[in-house]
Order: C-alpha cells, then sequence, then structure tokens
C-alpha cells in the first residue's frame, strides 16, 4: 500500500533523531520531519553530552543523520508539518507546508522549544555567542568572568543569580525594568550580586561578543558576558490539536517513557516538558519514547 | 479528456501501453494538495490533450500499485515515458512549474 508509516517523527534535534535511530534499529518505518529549526542551531558548541562534550550544533546533527540514515526504514524529510489529525480509522494524517500528506500510525512529537527574549535591541546577536540560556550547558566558558544576568521575572532571578554565582562571583543581575521585592534583593546582596532595575537601553559588543551593557539613564557597565531568562514556547499547537492533556505549567503529561494522554502519541525532549533542558537529556528522552513505541506496537 | 482512472496493476499496465507520455498522479479524497493538483491536471490535460495522459490512482483503493511506485506522500505523481519512470514530483506543484517539470 502507500507507504504507512509506523511512526512519524516530528522534529530533528537530540531527541526526534535519537527516536528515529532506536525505531530504524527496530526495523520500524519512520517519517522524520525536520525544519531545520534546532534551538541551539544559533550556539557556537554545544556541551556536556559525554563523548561529544563541545561539538558545534550543525556537526553533531550532521553526525546524528549519518547514523540514522544507516536504517533504510528511516525516511527523512526536509518538511515542515503544519498540521495532524487523526482520521476516523485511527491513523494520523500528516500535513507538511509543501503540500504533501503522509499517513502514519504512532506519532512521536520532538519539535523542541523556542525563546521569547525580553525586549531588547539586538539581543539575538548575541544569544549563543556570549549571552546563553543554561548555565550548566554554558557556565564553564565564563567561568571567573565578569558576567550579567538579565531576567524580568523575580522567582528565576533569584535562581539564576545564585545558580551562576556557582561560576563567577562577579554578577550583575539587570532586570530591564522590573522591581524586585526586598527579600530577593537581600538575598542577592549578601552574595555581593549587584542589581540594575533600569531598563536596558542597547547591548554593545563584536560580532555577538558583549562587552557593554548601555542603561536607559546613560549608565554603562563593562561585561563580557551572562545568561538571560527567556520564555520558552512550543512552536506549534499539535499537542494541544490532538488532544493530549497539559499540565498547569503548559507542559504535556507523558509517562516516564514519552506516552502522552492520547494513544499512539508519544513526546520527548523539550516541547514535552517546556523548558531546556540538554541534549544529552532530549536524546535519552527520544531513545525512551522509541521503546515505547516498540513495545506498544506488540500485538 | 485524456484522464484516466486506474484502481489494479492490469489496468495500468494496459494503459501504460501508449506513445503519450504519461503523468501517473497518486491522490486520495481526504488529501487537500491532491484536490489542488487536480485542477493543474484538469488544465494539463486540456491544454495537451494530444501529448499527455494522465492516470489516476486512488491509494486507498490501490495499495499495491502505490507500494510498487514507492508512494510515501501524497500527492505523488510520476513522468513515464515508454515505460521508464521518472523521478517522483511529491506534493502540489502550480500548473506553469508542472509544465516545466515533465518538459512539455
Amino acid at each position: 500500500m502507500m507507504e504507512l508509516f509506523d511512526c512519524a517523527i516530528i522534529g530533528a534535534g537530540g531527541a526526534g533523531l535519537n527516536a528515529s535511530l532506536i525505531l530504524g534499529r527496530s526495523r520500524k518505518k519512520v517519517a522524520l520531519f525536520d525544519n531545520g529549526t534546532n534551538r541551539n542551531r544559533v550556539t557556537q558548541e554545544s556541551h556536556g553530552f559525554l563523548t561529544r562534550d563541545g561539538i558545534k550544533p550543525a556537526k553533531f546533527k550532521e553526525v546524528a543523520l549519518n547514523d540514522v540514515e544507516k536504517y533504510p526504514s528511516v525516511h527523512y524529510f526536509q518538511n515542515t508539518v503544519i498540521n495532524i489529525t487523526k482520521q476516523p480509522n485511527g491513523l494520523f494524517k500528516i500535513e507538511t507546508l509543501e503540500e504533501v500528506e503522509y499517513v502514519a500510525e504512532r506519532i512521536i512529537l520532538a519539535t523542541g522549544i523556542q525563546e521569547e527574549f525580553p525586549s531588547i535591541p539586538d539581543i539575538r546577536k548575541y544569544y549563543g555567542k556570549s549571552l546563553f540560556s543554561c548555565p550548566t550547558c554554558d557556565g564553564w566558558e565564563l567561568r571567573d568572568q565578569p558576567l550579567i544576568i538579565i531576567s524580568e521575572n523575580e522567582e528565576q532571578t533569584l535562581f539564576k543569580g545564585k545558580l551562576v554565582y556557582n561560576w563567577s562571583e562577579d554578577l550583575v543581575i539587570a532586570t530591564n525594568g522590573h522591581e524586585l521585592s526586598a527579600p530577593a534583593l537581600n538575598a542577592l546582596e549578601r552574595k555581593d550580586i549587584t542589581v540594575i532595575t533600569e531598563p536596558i537601553q542597547n547591548l554593545h559588543g563584536v560580532d555577538g561578543y558583549l562587552n557593554k551593557i548601555v542603561f536607559s539613564s546613560g549608565f554603562e557597565i563593562e561585561r563580557v558576558g551572562g545568561f538571560i531568562v527567556p520564555n520558552f514556547v512550543r512552536p506549534n499547537r499539535f499537542a494541544e490539536q490532538l488532544g493530549c492533556h497539559l499540565n498547569e505549567n503548559g507542559s504535556i503529561v507523558v509517562d516516564a517513557a514519552g506516552r502522552t494522554s492520547q494513544e499512539n502519541v508519544y513526546a520527548a525532549g523539550e516541547t514535552a516538558n517546556l523548558g531546556q533542558s540538554s541534549l544529552i537529556v532530549a536524546a535519552a528522552e527520544g531513545y525512551k519514547a522509541a521503546m515505547a513505541v516498540v513495545f506498544d506496537s506488540i500485538i | 479528456m485524456s484522464i484516466v482512472h486506474v484502481t489494479t496493476k492490469k489496468e495500468l499496465s494496459e494503459h501504460l501501453k501508449t506513445k503519450k507520455m504519461v503523468l501517473l498522479n497518486f491522490w486520495a479524497e481526504w488529501c487537500g494538495p491532491c484536490k489542488m493538483l487536480a485542477g493543474v491536471l484538469n488544465q494539463l490535460s486540456e491544454e495537451f490533450n494530444g501529448k499527455i495522459k494522465i492516470i489516476k490512482v486512488n491509494v486507498e483503493k490501490s495499495p499495491d500499485i502505490a507500494a510498487e511506485f514507492k508512494v510515501m506522500g501524497i500527492p505523488h505523481s510520476r513522468l513515464i515515458i515508454h515505460n521508464k519512470s521518472y523521478e517522483p514530483i511529491v506534493g502540489y506543484v502550480p500548473f506553469e512549474q508542472l509544465k516545466q517539470m515533465i518538459g512539455i
């Protein structure tokens, strides 16, 4: 018949690629959809993946695709999925922006998350080069340097302040016009962390490498890098469209293997958690979701 | 109009015995882009009636033919000239572009 895929994997980041690898090795017919919007594409190096520490994200993807393409039942489509609907026969129809439609028995949602940044001119130029969102991923390279944390969210400000202190004690927190409560200010003061609440006017640097932050009053401070606290959003509404239950914080309800509340729909990686994790964690979740697909396929 | 619908491999092989170029098109009722492409195929058939024969295969009714042509997504179209099958054209393609792709 027309190729009925055992599983369509939406997204080719760590989760989707590792799921493809396991399903390919398990002789499942897989459609792997990739629209090339991997969140790590803006960063220079990816850290913390054992045997791959410091690898360039593009290289990681190239190596991963080479691994996956060894398995002939995995088909790689550089298409953007725009709709997934469950048909009356229980199969899923996958529609793409390229106006091709596919049919699959199971779906793994692995589309990751995207960042929404505070409204600061040119902030994306610096993101991934000298400003990062994940201290455990990129803190080492910034150790003992004069750093800034840009955070508009008090809870995160306090947490990130204390966390980044682990890598550098020369810290300034900029809240970009948001006030902090007295207890939060006190907690940060105890660690000698300076807090600047006035709005940021602009960032200065060369080729994405920060050297100075200018505030609305004209006050300037020299910093070589640091961390931003973005809002994370899912880049699509597939989970909602498919009727997957969500947690209060918007993450997808999944079991330990990535099964959602909807039969034959799985979620893996950052899209499930609606928060940043790391390449190796996402890849592991993709592995687990693929195992669940294989186990659930046993008749 | 030279558009035919086939459901069996036997019918298909009969229809492939032609001197015209053939555009084999795989589609399904539930496929939106297939409906859009159907309009393009009608136009192609009207304008190039003597040159091209369009053969349509519903993937739900003829899964064996779809499997033979390794159809993974639809719409999926193949140019066939003297029984030689060329690379698939996958997805909706506007009229002018399709004309160029099949060299008509």
